[in-house]
């Protein structure tokens, strides 16, 4: 097992190098306007002792840009592996200090969805595999596969118009209200909450579509199973076979995929979150990307690199946890 | 006994044919045994069975189909474009016209050959203000080259400048100083020896205040030189000095002799007397002549639209006060006082009316008639007595109808309507406004039947762009599935047929793009094209090649997973027995086994695609203006709150098309799994 995941690791490590690698490269052919832009706003200022040319030669040096594709790649590499990521251009603090302040705004909004997606597709699923053909199976498929196609700017869009322009319930977007500062410090939590319940409801209605269709797929899969014929044989009552029998063997697939999907908590909703103005890691990146803000930029494709590889262990790993027939294997 | 070859399949042929007459005669009766029983369905019919049972999968064709024809066979039928842009006639408020009371002088030249000095010129409002408060009928002012001119007041509002008043002919100076007296100590200097006569005949005219005295057949001048203190000069001591030429002998006595009166004659000539410190300056008074008029007058033309003459302006102006008659081109003016103002006539026909209220249209064009000036003018004056700062009147304005074409009658005249006009003082001047039909662009239509889900901010028609857009969507689509299926197709068919090292790299290969993530990259390259302002149709090829790029990936695992297995089976050892070429191996025979999990997951990836795409184009990263596509439309809208609500009727159809577009694709998607492997569906 041990083996097995040092391999794994490893591999990892080597796919995240060459990851990086095509995103610097990427990164690197652009014609990148925002050191020119910065080069010439900084010769333009007050007191400026140095010509754009000289800015952007300055510039080029600071972020590691002159030294052609290669030595380019391998300096970032240095500093990214001491956790030196650089200045956000953008933001003008580091990218680390930036990661960390918006990161948690990221993570909450991410996880209230998380549990309630949990929560409302897991139960539906297993009901509409119960009842197989019914019209809840129906409208549960059906439900799910308009979620999986609906936008996400135009659930957001609706969302803002219903519950901020004509009913009047929600700020449009940001995190605090107007009198965020005159609150009490559950007044600022319940003003924080009321912020997510529109993005929240947003990620939820998009993204509840596949993990109910799983649920039912499985629930299905292990409803026609040996063990629950001879559960329902040996007389249990239904709802036994199906809370007990049926429902845990469920689980195995399930948390699997659940478990995967936690590091991919931290990415942050880089739609959502733009649209909603939640200052999370999606939005932050949004803005950084837009402005051509090459260091922030590197860092969140690194950083949701990271996440998606960390996913994939997560799955392997889960998967011998919670299923010991793999891990005999 | 064997037969050849040919006489087998004649044979065979025969027997066929022999059941076939059997099968389509009546009396054929079917066997328990007979194949024919057994309807056998081909595989490619047995799945379009299946898909064909599945409502959903149905309802989703029937989706696609409806999308497919709304966006590549209405456009060629529907009249408009998607970047036409309409126009229309609205009545809209307008600034029609202004008026104001005219407070600065207007200059007409009436003698152009003089050039009047600038200093005169610059000011001149404010010597006519002078000569209005201090109520001065005549100002003699000169400019700072020593020109002096005369600026004569010639009735209300009209003033002339008149040149050549006064020029200086001789100066006489140099006389002797006789004798002096002080009125304080009662005492004479003499300077010459002077007799009784002359003493009595100094002191009289110092008493009288006179400029002069005779005395002992002499002439004197009694000057002021200090206070109490008075000389008199010798006049015939006196020398004349001539600036110019001299007007002839006799000319000094005939001064001698006017000095008295201040003027004197001379060769018909008359001529000033004055007197300055050094002497006597003798100045011409000839015929002023008059080089500018100034007035506030106004010349209105009574005909709307003609030009009036400049020449004849001052002309009006000059004899307006006095018998207002003047001739030019042989053609005699008048000018006449009625009881609304001047107004001058050629012959019997009113030409121009002279006012110092202007009414001109808002654009400075004298284009107005002369009633609706005075209307103008009745209104407002009507407002201005009772202290109003509005003033609305209604007067009859040219007809247009709503495409802003004049409206003529059937003599060819403009016919009229009242319109009612609102006056409104505003910093010095009136403003007139009114309603009027103007050609403008047509945004924000509502539905009309012309525009059946309105216009847009640009004035294009939303139906076709919703159309246009739809074409940019199914597009990209379908052009980044194929780029991704070839792509994929390709890689995982190397790579799962060559197993080894090959699969190993292009396995890595696929796990690293993977993990690439698709929409940073995409936003990246978004704000990239942004900066270098590439052009929206290069823009879009350029965002389907990196889609499809970036998508690739599971299209090669999944090649990849099925040839493996496939490879396996009896038929690619009977394949690989008859000793064809890989490339044959597979393409022909393991790709196509991989097909029906191909069409399935890249109908479900089209819909991935679209959302994407419209995503894109919503950030404003995507698809640009002036193409149409359904997130830039609906993006337009959203840009306000306040649009959010009131153009609802566009964004909301647009965006359910979206999503009709991809539930379409995804039900399509999922009837097809179901039918190409009944197995997988529970």
């Amino acid at each position: 097992m041990i083996r097995f995941l040092t391999k794994r690791i490893l591999m990892s490590i080597m796919i995240l190098f060459f990851v990086m690698f095509i995103v610097y490269v990427i990164m690197y052919s652009l014609p990148s306007s925002y050191v020119e832009t910065t080069a010439r706003q900084l010769a333009k200022a007050p007191g400026a002792q140095k010509s754009a040319a000289e800015w952007i030669e300055d510039l080029n040096a600071r972020y590691g840009m002159d030294k052609g594709i290669f030595l380019g790649y391998f300096t970032w590499l240095k500093n990214a592996v001491q956790g030196n990521f650089g200045d956000s251009w953008f933001w003008t603090v580091s990218c680390t200090q930036k990661f960390n302040d918006v990161i948690w705004y990221s993570f909450a909004l991410a996880f209230v969805a998380f549990v309630l997606e949990i929560i409302i597709a897991v139960p539906l699923g297993v009901i509409a595999a119960k009842k197989q053909y019914s019209g809840i199976d129906y409208s549960v498929t059906v439900i799910a596969l308009i979620g999986m196609s609906l936008p996400t700017f135009f659930v957001a869009t609706l969302l803002k118009m219903i519950f901020s322009v004509q009913l009047g319930w929600l700020d449009i977007s940001g995190i605090q209200g107007r009198y965020y500062l005159q609150l009490s410090d559950w007044g600022k939590f319940v003003d924080l909450l009321k912020h997510f319940i529109m993005p929240a409801l947003t990620l939820v209605i998009i993204s509840i579509g596949p993990l109910m269709r799983y649920t039912r797929t499985n629930t299905l899969e292990v409803l026609n199973a040996d063990y629950i014929r001879t559960a329902r044989a040996k007389g249990l009552p239904e709802k036994r076979v199906i809370s007990h029998h049926a429902f845990r063997n469920t689980l195995i697939p399930l948390v699997t995929i659940l478990g995967a999907s936690l590091p991919g908590l931290f990415g942050g909703a880089l739609i959502t979150e733009t649209l909603f103005a939640i200052p999370g890691i999606g939005f932050t990146s949004f803005h950084a990307m837009i402005n051509g803000d090459i260091p922030f930029t590197m860092f969140y494709l690194a950083f949701s690199s990271v996440l998606v590889l960390a996913g994939n262990l997560m799955a392997d790993i889960l998967y011998a946890v919670v299923d010991p027939r793999v891990r005999v294997n | 006994m064997t037969k050849n070859f040919n006489e087998v399949l004649r044979a065979m042929e025969e027997k066929e044919r022999r059941v076939k007459d059997a099968e389509t005669a009546e009396d054929y009766v079917m066997e328990l045994s007979d194949t024919q029983r057994i309807k056998v369905l081909s595989p490619g019919r047995l799945v379009a069975k299946r898909f064909f049972r599945n409502k959903l999968a149905i309802l989703g064709s029937v989706i696609l189909i409806i999308m497919f024809i709304f966006s590549f066979f209405i456009p060629l039928l529907y009249p408009y474009g998607q970047t036409e842009i309409f126009y229309k006639y609205d009545s809209l408020v307008v600034n029609y016209a202004q008026a104001n009371e005219r407070t600065d002088y207007q200059s007409y030249v009436v003698d152009e050959n003089i050039d009047v000095h600038f200093t005169i010129r610059n000011r001149m409002t404010s010597y006519i203000t002078e000569m209005e408060t201090t109520g001065l009928k005549d100002l003699p002012v000169s400019g700072s080259d020593g020109s002096s001119y005369i600026i004569r007041k010639l009735g209300e509002s009209v003033y002339s400048l008149d040149s050549g008043a006064e020029i200086e002919v001789a100066h006489f100076s140099g006389m002797t100083e006789v004798s002096s007296y002080n009125t304080r100590i009662k005492a004479f200097l003499h300077v010459s020896p002077v007799g009784e006569e002359f003493e009595a005949s100094f002191l009289s005219a110092i008493e009288s205040n006179a400029e002069s005295f005779e005395a002992d057949g002499e002439k004197y001048n009694v000057v002021s030189v200090a206070k109490n203190a008075y000389s008199a000069l010798q006049l015939s001591t006196g020398k004349m000095i001539f600036p110019g030429t001299d007007p002839g002998s006799g000319f000094t006595d005939a001064f001698l002799e006017g000095i008295e009166t201040n003027s004197f004659e001379y060769n018909d000539i008359s001529y000033k007397i004055s007197y300055d410190e050094d002497g006597y300056r003798i100045t011409f008074s000839g015929e002023a002549s008059t080089v500018l008029v100034f007035s506030l007058f106004v010349f209105d033309a009574f005909e709307s639209g003609s030009s009036i003459r400049e020449d004849y302006k001052p002309l009006a102006l000059l004899s307006m006060y006095t018998d207002g008659e003047f001739e030019l081109d042989g053609d005699s003016f008048s000018v006449e006082k009625r009881d609304d103002g001047y107004v001058v006539l050629r012959g019997e026909s009113p030409v121009a009316s002279l006012s110092t209220f202007v009414v001109r249209r808002y654009t400075g064009g004298d284009t107005l008639s002369m009633d609706f000036k005075k209307a103008t003018e009745k209104a407002i004056l009507e407002a201005e007595e009772s202290g109003q700062k509005t003033a609305v009147f209604s007067f009859p304005l040219p007809r247009m109808d709503m495409d802003g074409n004049f409206l003529v009658d059937e003599k060819g005249e403009l016919t009229a309507v009242d319109t009612e006009i609102t006056a409104t003082f505003k910093v010095g001047t009136w403003e007139l406004t009114c309603e009027q039909i103007t050609h403008l662009i047509d945004i924000y239509a509502p539905p009309s039947r012309e525009h059946i889900f309105g216009t847009d901010a640009d004035g294009f028609d939303i139906l076709a762009r919703m159309m246009y857009g739809g074409r940019v969507s199914l597009m990209v689509g379908f052009v980044v599935v194929i780029l991704e299926v070839i792509l994929g197709v390709i890689m995982g068919g190397i790579a799962g047929y060559f197993a080894g090292w090959v699969d190993t790299v292009i396995m890595r290969l696929v796990d690293v793009f993977y993990c690439i993530p698709t929409y940073p990259i995409l936003i990246i390259l978004g704000a990239f094209f942004d900066g270098v302002k590439m052009g929206s149709y290069m823009r879009l090829i350029w965002m389907m090649v990196v889609m499809g790029i970036l998508g690739w990936a599971p299209v090669a695992r999944l090649v990849r997973g099925q040839i493996l297995s496939l490879r396996e089976q009896e038929f690619m050892t009977a394949a690989e027995s008859t000793g064809i070429s890989s490339r044959r191996k597979i393409f022909r025979h393991l790709i196509p086994n991989v097909m029906p999990q191909l069409i399935v997951s890249a109908t479900m990836g089209l819909g991935s695609v679209i959302i994407m795409e419209s995503t894109l184009s919503f950030l404003g990263l995507g698809v640009k203006h002036p193409l149409a596509t359904w997130g830039t439309m609906i993006n337009s809208i959203t840009s306000s709150n306040e649009n959010l609500i009131r153009y609802a009727y566009i964004w909301i159809p647009v965006g359910l098309l979206i999503c009709l577009t991809v539930i379409a694709f995804n039900f399509v998607g999922d009837g097809l799994r179901d039918a190409f492997d009944p197995k997988m569906k529970q």
